[in-house]
């Protein structure tokens, strides 16, 4: 009796051994999503992709729905386009994607999403601006500084000292840099004069800018968040003020009402006279013409978007939530004229940039 | 000259373990008393039949039933000595170690838990820092002990917090009269790789001594291809280990035992960069002093046992290049003094008992924290073992109650069973509550600590079936085993965002549950004697709740928690000759909560041949070893490189003055 229960355990177990074996030999089966012409007419959701291990990712939304993952690994054989994806910006035949964990600016071609260079040595890179078709500016957060590239040769020609750097934009034949201070808190608006690439002056507003937009004024409205908590400082008050190029002299200056609520990011619509921003409890609207900020939003949500962006061709806001971080986030879209939702795109991990493609 | 060192090396600590002795002795006498008192009863009961259980009462060996404890055998252990605990389990066991790769962070994710759900003990201390909660097992290396074993299964009810997936002890039994033992071990491997060992055993009939000394440096600059498909060598992945322990036992009478035990534990890793990252130049350094000293009676038909402990912690971390102050360099540095008193004996015929009292004071220090944060925790157990001779079985009851400053605690029962079912069947079944309490990290972090986070609860349960046919000969033959688990954690604190800001919170509630195979077989061919072993998990954990509308995470497995891991082992001793074939297997493991990407599974293989030769009392041994035979190119965690095949000789000497 022993031998035989023995006997049949032991087959047993060879077969379970063999069923786990050949059921542990797990395919990989990614199908890469080929595109068939440039990514034109639509957007771009840059995905930071999940924090300290893995990679970002790059997807394109065009106009008719249809949805492009991951494009750079598509194009480059798989290969990973680095850890927290940034931004993107082109001119051209050339798009800039800035990697900001990877310490480098990823150059693919526009149409193709083909790799065609990096630019490295940049610490904590994360936004680009191109001014022409020979310089742009990278704001790096790790050394507070501005670097300038040369677009033909892709070299780092110059730097600026800043004070933690964040997004950027050309006002007139000026780019206005704001500080936010890293990790600290700063509160000042660095400008450069683009033809001298020096900096001619610092304007100096409430802290934390965290949005810039330029009104059909030709006025430059500016969102300063305020200090958090664990600041040095403590919480202060959000501040929505709008400087006059000109003379950089403040014309308005609105200040949030409550000191734990920060107001953030600025987007504009296509007539440039509706500013919207987040703040808790979903998205808030804003009116140039009233200057008077309203107090209920205008597209209420419980969980906070993560980052906020404008659809001028279809007069839509969109926001992204990224939901856990570890897992696909989401785009929203809503329409301008009443806040109502007109539907939702799986993006990729932590979706922290919308942009737009004519 | 341990004193002199800890002093030196450790002079925060001195200060702190000066304090905290000072403002809680008194209390710790205090909530001893009782306990002392009710130990020293007598008892005059007599009891043949309870031989096999153990008189000595302790906690893991005796009152585990249903439980299933995996340890190591002198051979494994004798052939890993240059390992850390993080490779010894994920080399000898289907267990799951997340291990960033050699020298780097190693955790266990012990049957689908999280690192901060696995308790490690070192003579039944507790080691997890208060800080993180999680214990990093390539800090611990395998030389220094002589026993190592993993308690599958809940053991809140003997151990307290943060015992969900399992727990893994760490030993240095004293054994007399043994003589004057003395191990050597040199070893030389591939990426500058080098390590010594020393181990010195010493005892006569009422003194025991063993020193134990270790030390491994690697350059551990491996080649491997980077994204682009050229072959680089890893750069800032170097790490030296040092490793001193001392134990010291006296046994003035059979009734008394007292010693004391220093292990003291230095690493410094540098760390890497990853495929998708900036090169790197952090570096971590981390120190540790373990002091526990002991003091035992033993009575008629039971003992009693004290032992007060001081283990010290200590984590720098350094990146020259951040911007970040706190980055730039860090500092955590925890204390925690524990008293524990328990006293178990036979209170009559084939039933124990075991009862007593831990009291511990942690202390953390953290320029994350602000500055100094503390907690007082007070344990409370008992636990009952019935042994049924006539069914060969025994029954097991451990309550717990704990007591920590600014939580309700779970009181934590258990029941087990164990024993035959059929001639060549037995089975185990147990049944269990547990419970972890929020680690400091996770409540006192700037600026995102959560101080109204509740503990993590869950029920454990368990059943084994053991298919032994050759039990009854003396050589064991053939053993095959097989557990089902399902535990339910409720309160799971996961980091989660809150508005603008990032805040663990007790949103998640997990659902593990899975299968265990393990088998082994001795057997002679000839002159061969082979022996080989297999074991398999399936471990599948997944998120009960839904957090967020769009939420795809509800119902998917956890991250970093493989379905399938499978382990084969296979010994063919010729003449002193050990071939050693081993494989591995690591199952699928999802990145994403969504559970929309993935890395591939993969196999690893290893050989070793070793030769002894024996000279009197001497013995020498050499080993040879090549890991990750076929050059597999593989990720363990996503897109940290991992080394292709490697090579390492080791030479072992040992007398044996009996």
């Amino acid at each position: 009796m022993k031998k035989s229960v023995l006997k049949r355990a032991g087959i047993a177990r060879l077969i379970i051994t063999a069923v786990i074996f050949l059921y542990s030999c797990e395919n990989d089966n990614n199908d890469p999503v080929v595109p068939d012409e440039g990514y034109t007419g639509g957007f771009y959701i840059v995905n930071e992709g999940p924090y300290l291990t893995g990679t970002g990712t790059i997807d394109f939304v065009r106009n008719d729905g249809t949805v492009y993952k991951d494009l750079f690994a598509s194009a480059n054989g798989g290969l990973p386009l680095g850890n927290i994806v940034q931004s993107v910006s082109i001119i051209g035949s050339q798009t800039f994607v800035v990697v900001n964990n990877a310490n480098k600016v990823e150059i693919v071609d526009t149409k193709t999403f083909k790799s065609a260079g990096t630019i490295d040595n940049l610490l904590s890179p994360r936004f680009m601006i191109t001014v022409d078709n020979e310089n742009a500016f990278v704001s790096c957060i790790q050394d507070s500084s501005v670097r300038i590239i040369n677009l033909n040769g892709f070299e780092i020609t110059g730097s600026l000292p800043v004070k933690g750097p964040e997004k950027m934009m050309q006002i007139n034949d000026q780019i206005w840099v704001l500080n936010q201070g890293g990790f600290s808190v700063d509160s000042s608006i660095t400008v450069i004069d683009i033809a001298s690439k020096t900096i001619v002056d610092t304007i100096q507003v409430y802290p934390q800018p965290s949005g810039i937009q330029e009104d059909r004024n030709g006025k430059v409205w500016v969102m300063c968040t305020g200090r958090n908590a664990w600041h040095i400082g403590g919480n202060s008050e959000g501040h929505l003020i709008c400087i006059n190029p000109a003379d950089y002299s403040i014309i308005e200056d609105i200040e949030f009402p409550s000191i734990e609520n920060h107001p953030e990011e600025l987007v504009i619509n296509q007539t440039k006279d509706v500013l919207y921003y987040r703040y808790p409890g979903g998205i808030y609207k804003f009116e140039i013409e009233t200057v008077e900020p309203e107090n209920s939003a205008f597209i209420s949500r419980s969980s906070s978007f993560y980052t906020l962006a404008y659809d001028k061709d279809h007069s839509l806001i969109l926001g992204t939530d990224p939901l856990d971080y570890i897992q696909n986030g989401w785009v929203f879209r809503y329409r301008s004229d009443d806040g109502s939702v007109v539907d939702s795109i799986e993006a990729g991990i932590a979706p922290g940039e919308i942009f737009f493609v004519p | 000259m341990y004193f002199a060192i800890f002093t030196e090396l450790f002079p925060q600590a001195f200060q702190d373990f000066k304090i905290i002795v000072m403002k809680d002795l008194f209390l710790i006498l205090f909530c001893l008393t009782p306990v002392l008192i009710s130990g020293q009863t007598g008892s005059g009961d007599t009891i043949v039949q309870l031989s096999q259980v153990q008189v000595t009462a302790s906690r893991l060996n005796t009152f585990t039933a249903g439980l299933k404890i995996i340890s190591f055998d002198s051979l494994t252990l004798g052939g890993r000595q240059f390992s850390n605990l993080g490779e010894i389990i994920s080399r000898e066991t289907a267990l799951y170690i997340k291990s960033y790769g050699q020298g780097s962070l190693a955790t266990i994710a012990f049957r689908g838990t999280a690192a901060t759900h696995t308790g490690i003990y070192w003579k039944g201390i507790p080691l997890n820092p208060s800080t993180s909660g999680l214990f990093d097992l390539s800090l611990a290396p395998v030389a220094l002990f002589n026993s190592i074993r993993i308690l599958a299964g809940g053991s809140g009810s003997l151990f307290g917090s943060g015992n969900i997936g399992g727990s893994i002890h760490l030993n240095n039994e004293p054994a007399f009269e043994k003589g004057l033992i003395i191990h050597a071990g040199l070893y030389g491997g591939s990426f500058d790789d080098f390590g010594q060992t020393v181990r010195i055993l010493s005892s006569g009939k009422k003194v025991f001594s063993s020193t134990g000394l270790l030390y491994r440096i690697s350059e551990n600059d491996f080649p491997f291809k980077n994204l682009y498909g050229e072959k680089v060598k890893q750069q800032n992945a170097a790490f030296r280990h040092y490793g001193l322990m001392q134990d010291l036992y006296w046994k003035p009478s059979q009734r008394w035992l007292t010693g004391i035990s220093v292990w003291i534990q230095s690493g410094f890793r540098e760390i890497p960069a990853t495929l998708v990252t900036g090169a790197s130049v952090a570096s971590q350094e981390d120190k540790s002093v373990r002091v526990v000293a002991s003091l035992k009676n033993f009575y008629s038909y039971g003992s009693t046992s004290l032992k007060i402990a001081y283990i010290h912690d200590s984590l720098h971390y350094k990146n020259p290049a951040s911007q970040i102050a706190n980055d730039r360099d860090s500092r955590i540095s925890t204390n925690r003094i524990v008293a524990e008193l328990q006293s178990g004996r036979q209170l009559w015929m084939n039933t124990m008992i075991n009862s007593g009292i831990s009291v511990n004071r942690e202390l953390a220090f953290s320029n994350n924290f602000g500055g100094k944060v503390s907690q007082n925790r007070l344990g409370l157990f008992v636990s009952l073992l019935q042994v049924i001779p006539s069914l060969h079985w025994k029954v097991n009851l451990n309550l717990r109650q704990d007591f920590t400053e600014g939580y309700k605690v779970p009181f934590t029962p258990a029941l087990g069973m164990e024993g035959k079912i059929m001639r060549i069947i037995s089975g185990k079944i147990n049944l269990s509550r547990n419970f972890r309490i929020p680690a400091f990290n996770e409540l006192y972090w700037r600026p995102y600590g959560n101080q109204n986070l509740k503990p993590e609860k869950s029920w454990n349960g368990e059943a084994s079936l053991i298919f032994n046919p050759a039990s009854d000969s003396e050589k064991k033959l053939w053993e095959f085993i097989t557990t089902v688990y399902n535990s339910i954690v409720e309160d799971w604190i996961i980091w989660m965002p809150e508005g603008n800001d990032w805040k663990p919170q007790n949103i998640a509630e997990v659902w593990t549950r899975g299968l265990e195979f393990s088998g082994s077989s001795t057997f002679s061919i000839n002159r061969f004697t082979v022996i080989f072993n297999e074991s398999y998990t399936y471990a599948r954990s997944t998120q009960q709740i839904k957090a967020y509308t769009n939420d795809n995470a509800y119902h998917k497995q956890l991250i970093y928690v493989p379905l399938h891991r499978l382990f084969f082992n296979l010994n063919v001793n010729y003449k002193r000759f050990i071939l050693n074939y081993n494989v591995n297997y690591t199952g699928r493991r999802y990145t994403t909560s969504d559970n929309k990407s993935h890395l591939p599974g993969y196999f690893l293989n290893n050989l070793s041949l070793s030769k002894e030769v024996k000279i009197g009392k001497c013995a020498i041994s050499v080993k040879f070893d090549i890991n990750n035979l076929f050059d597999k190119n593989y990720q363990a965690i996503e897109y940290y490189p991992m080394p292709g095949r490697s090579y390492n000789v080791s030479v072992n000497f040992k007398f044996n003055s009996k």
